[in-house]
């Protein structure tokens, strides 16, 4: 048997929020209950995108890491240049997102550089930003107010 | 955890001494409200001939909580706008002793009948009033506004702040919590905050008293259109009365998923409203920093409440919720108004 992962952990969730799943409640208990169930919904949508939205993002930051590294100079240029030439070992999202993290932080660092240097690097500015962009929209959630 | 009847029952007995035939009931604990435990019981009593019936709200503080709060601050809030024309329950009793509940809390009036839930404003038969809704909302902030903390003797409650030092403080304050609870970078948000400290907003004219939270939750309102009592003071502050405004018009409220603030109204209608009630402009540019700051303010909270969810110090799902909700619509909040959205 092949149980699809997500379909259950829904059902789980939708046992939570019409109480199927734990019986009558009332009140608080219905409320946390309904809302834990949103979570687990939430949580299911995040994980079905989780490793394609990461290996993407890590793949678009080497990417704009590795043109930018000639450009800014210094040690930042070689943790650019070390980072662009990274790669994903495994698909597991934790390690995935262990990756993300050092590659963001590496991101802060040159958009301080960027803006230091003004328009002298103003074309890698566009580009982060546009990264900044698509980074939400890969975590869009469904339900979000905005 | 859950509030014990009888003990709160022997804490009233210690309140009115002159009260007999003491009781407790209808105990029951309120969704939401994640800064501290909220129930609503009944109290009855005997005073002389009369018998009192109440129904009140105990805030408790909680093991962890979505926001760091003062109770002593907030209690102050309710007492001193009791006495303007802002709407807000009666306020009768602080215990900061953890000997009664286990825990420092506080007692207040509840007032029956009416809804707090932002959604429900964006459903009939509330959505068929939510322009007299935002009317009421925005005038009773722009009342806020006005109010002269030092009138209201909530100067000697609320920390004291140079008015030229309101931006940096707020900054301060939460850019630490970000960093301390944020758990993985956050490009956005340190690019907001590098603009922020590169453009500071002009001082307001003269301070003023900041709710903190004042949006569309944070008040009950009826079907017809009308707020009854402004809640949630856990935040209040002194500050520039334009960081509340920008924080009701905060991208993330828009419950309607519209143009609307807070599900209400448009932008432009809602600044209008305050101004009039406030009896002063709202300068674009200095609403325009606070609307920004406020994406730092809201990214903190939101992951912080993840943090400790995930933590274990606090596990209502509230907690959950805006981590994975509201986190990234901050972020594109932050965008929009940076103007980096198409």
């Amino acid at each position: 048997m092949n149980l699809d992962l997500l379909e259950m952990l829904g059902s789980g969730a939708n046992g939570m929020i019409d109480s199927s799943l734990l019986g009558p409640l009332e009140g608080y208990q219905a409320a946390s209950a309904a809302a834990f169930g949103m979570t687990l919904m939430m949580l299911g949508e995040q994980l079905d995108r989780a490793v394609e939205n990461l290996c993407d993002e890590n793949a678009a930051l080497r990417e704009l890491f590795g043109r930018a590294a000639p450009s800014v100079g210094g040690t930042l240029a070689d943790r650019l240049e070390r980072a662009a030439a990274g790669r994903d070992e495994t698909l597991r999202i934790s390690a995935l997102k262990t990756v993300n993290d050092g590659l963001r932080a590496l991101l802060i660092d040159l958009h301080v550089r960027v803006e230091e240097a003004g328009g002298e690097l103003a074309d890698f500015e566009t580009a982060i930003w546009s990264e900044l962009v698509r980074s939400t929209e890969r975590r869009q959630v469904a339900v979000a107010p905005f | 955890m859950a509030l014990d009847a009888q003990a709160f029952a022997e804490y009233v007995a210690h309140k009115l001494p002159d009260a007999s035939g003491i009781e407790v009931a209808a105990v029951s604990r309120i969704h939401g409200g994640a800064s501290r435990e909220t129930y609503r019981l009944r109290l009855s009593y005997a005073r002389g001939d009369e018998r009192v019936d109440r129904p009140l709200i105990v805030r408790k503080d909680p093991p962890a909580s979505l926001i760091d709060t003062d109770r002593e601050v907030e209690f102050a809030a309710y007492r001193a706008f009791r006495r303007t024309r802002v709407p807000v329950p009666e306020a009768l009793w602080l215990e900061n002793d953890s000997k009664w509940l286990g825990g420092a809390f506080f007692v207040m009036q509840e007032i029956e009948g009416f809804e707090a839930s932002p959604q429900l404003v964006t459903q009939p038969p509330y959505s068929d009033h939510a322009s007299k809704l935002g009317e009421h909302k925005w005038t009773i902030l722009g009342e806020i506004a006005l109010a002269d903390p030092f009138e209201l003797g909530l100067d000697r409650a609320l920390e004291p702040v140079e008015p030229a030092d309101c931006w940096r403080r707020e900054l301060d304050y939460w850019v630490a919590k970000l960093d301390r609870d944020a758990g993985s970078p956050q490009p956005i948000m340190q690019a907001v905050i590098r603009r922020l400290r590169r453009n500071p907003p002009p001082p307001p004219g003269r301070l003023g008293v900041v709710h903190g939270d004042y949006r569309t939750g944070n008040f009950l309102y009826d079907s017809e259109g009308a707020v009854h009592a402004v809640l949630d003071w856990e935040m209040v502050h002194l500050g520039d009365p334009l960081e509340d405004l920008a924080w009701s018009l905060n991208r993330v409220f828009h419950w309607a998923r519209d143009e609307r603030a807070g599900g209400l109204l448009p932008r432009a209608e809602a600044i209008a409203i305050w101004e009039r009630s406030a009896g002063r402009k709202a300068d674009p540019a200095a609403l325009r920093w606070w609307e920004l700051f406020n994406t730092v303010k809201g990214q903190a909270i939101w992951l912080a409440a993840g943090k400790e969810f995930i933590a274990g110090d606090n596990r209502d799902p509230v907690l959950a919720i805006p981590g994975l909700i509201m986190a990234n619509s901050q972020d594109r909040a932050a965008l929009e108004l940076l103007g980096k959205l198409a």
